[in-house]
């Protein structure tokens, strides 16, 4: 996996984000430390009540849940439409959004499109060195529109927009943004705002929210 | 000036979308958990003198409990029995709960085979996004044990009632318990894939008597997860409004995306 990353990132010769997603050699070895024994002090008087009838399940090592992973999104409104493909971090902490421009990466950490729960979040470049990306066509989109994910699978996944937000990147509400539990949406991503060229990045954040739509 | 970029006719900015934290729990209560690592054991878990699982298989881990924070009596009777008309198999007097800490309670063998009860506060802390968390404990009826995680040792001489842990990146390892200082003959537990998954605390414990041959592994996962620092999507600078505001004039279709053949990638494993 990591491979196939780096082959893409060299292809665009945009700078190469090493990605380590297979569990590597650990840094050092741990030390043991012991559990706290139960002291024996004698009980004390307490009324609280404990729960009864407790559930309980198997805690044999098992597979990890097969997740179906978004491959295509489209946001028919504004002639958008980006292949997926999943993404971690880099090394600076920062979500790994892909060099190609003409790819959506998908934070494969957090919840995927179509999950009960959580932020599925997206991401693709505004630009790159040579001009405005196809990612581009999401500032045109308005609330109501209509975005459409395909997945692995081959479910087809439907959400209505429901607020596009410009947000400060030292103001994103990054826990928020990436989500595990709440309100199951999707976040469509990218970059804003006015260019800073010492930093070499926009000083805002995109933000297209969408929640599930039924029809 | 430096312009903003403006968003599309028609969009609306919705500040609530992305705000608002959830409120925290009680912050006198903490997070119990109770595992039955006591082999060929039926037990009735008991907490207080009340029983909280009935019939609770050697293997099983509890749904986790929130409890007031004090001073607990944590017993396991064989099943059927309970205080009063019979002496437990496990007792632990006066189990200290901290509020707001997450404790597991583990029924298990000492290292000379006596059932007891070890509890172990879960490092919750939140590990660095794409990383996780890997806890390995001895709660077996073995003598001290390296743990390998893909053959190379990773702790060492861990012993009965011990664990260690460390942050790894997120991935698959195959881990193994062996015999400590045997150079991995001694082969307690074979080799087991294992998910340390990304933004949890994976919790791998051996347990289960030698003797009796019912050496094996549990796992418990604990929520630990962080959010990536950022998210950096704009390269070239090109996006400033009277380049963007050209580009979207010509109309969207005309996509310089052409930078770079789209190169051919293999199928990414994901989870």
């Amino acid at each position: 996996m990591a491979a196939s990353l780096a082959a893409a990132a060299v292809i665009t010769g945009i700078g190469l984000l090493a990605q380590q997603p297979t569990l590597q050699a650990p840094p050092s070895v741990a030390q043991p430390r012991s559990g706290p024994i139960a002291s024996q002090a004698p009980e004390a008087s307490r009324t609280s009540a404990v729960p009864t009838d407790v559930g309980r399940r198997d805690s044999a090592p098992s597979a990890a849940a097969a997740v179906d992973p978004p491959v295509d999104v489209r946001v028919p409104s504004v002639g958008l439409a980006l292949g997926v493909v999943p993404v971690g971090v880099r090394a600076d902490g920062q979500m790994d959004v892909p060099d190609l421009v003409t790819e959506l990466g998908w934070y494969r950490y957090g919840p995927a499109p179509g999950a009960a729960a959580g932020s599925a979040v997206l991401a693709a470049h505004v630009d790159s060195e040579l001009g405005s990306a196809p990612m581009a066509a999401v500032l045109r989109a308005a609330v109501g529109d209509a975005v459409e994910v395909t997945t692995g699978a081959g479910v087809e996944l439907r959400y209505r927009i429901v607020a596009i937000e410009q947000v400060s990147k030292r103001a994103l509400p990054l826990d928020s943004l990436f989500a595990r539990d709440g309100e199951h949406l999707l976040r469509l991503v990218t970059c804003a705002g006015a260019w800073d060229p010492t930093a070499r990045a926009y000083e805002d954040n995109i933000v297209v929210t969408a929640v599930p739509d039924a029809a | 000036m430096k312009g903003k970029l403006a968003i599309g006719a028609g969009a609306a900015l919705a500040i609530v979308a992305l705000g608002g934290a959830p409120a925290t729990a009680s912050t006198q209560e903490a997070t119990v958990s109770v595992l039955h690592l006591i082999p060929e054991t039926t037990v009735d878990a008991y907490i207080d003198g009340t029983e909280v699982i009935g019939g609770f298989e050697p293997g099983e881990l509890s749904d986790p409990m929130t409890l007031v924070a004090g001073s607990y009596d944590v017993e396991l009777y064989a099943e059927g029995e309970g205080p009063g008309d019979a002496e437990p198999v496990a007792r632990a007097s006066g189990v200290e709960v901290t509020a707001g800490v997450n404790l597991t309670i583990a029924g298990h063998l000492s290292e000379s085979g006596e059932p007891t009860l070890t509890a172990f506060p879960i490092d919750t802390d939140p590990v660095p996004a794409g990383q996780g968390r890997l806890t390995l404990r001895h709660l077996a009826a073995v003598p001290g044990a390296d743990i390998r995680a893909d053959g190379a040792v990773i702790v060492q001489g861990l012993r009965n009632s011990q664990e260690a842990s460390l942050v790894v990146p997120a991935g698959t390892v195959s881990a193994d318990l062996v015999r400590a200082d045997t150079q991995g003959v001694g082969v307690l537990v074979p080799p087991t894939d294992l998910e340390v998954a990304e933004g949890v605390n994976t919790i791998v414990t051996a347990w289960g008597s030698e003797d009796q041959e019912t050496l094996q592994l549990a796992v418990q996962v604990v929520e630990a997860h962080s959010a990536p620092r950022g998210v950096p999507s704009g390269i070239g600078g090109a996006a400033t409004p009277g380049a963007l505001g050209l580009l979207l004039a010509i109309g969207g279709a005309v996509w310089l995306a052409a930078i770079g053949a789209r190169a051919t990638r293999g199928a990414e494993a994901h989870r």
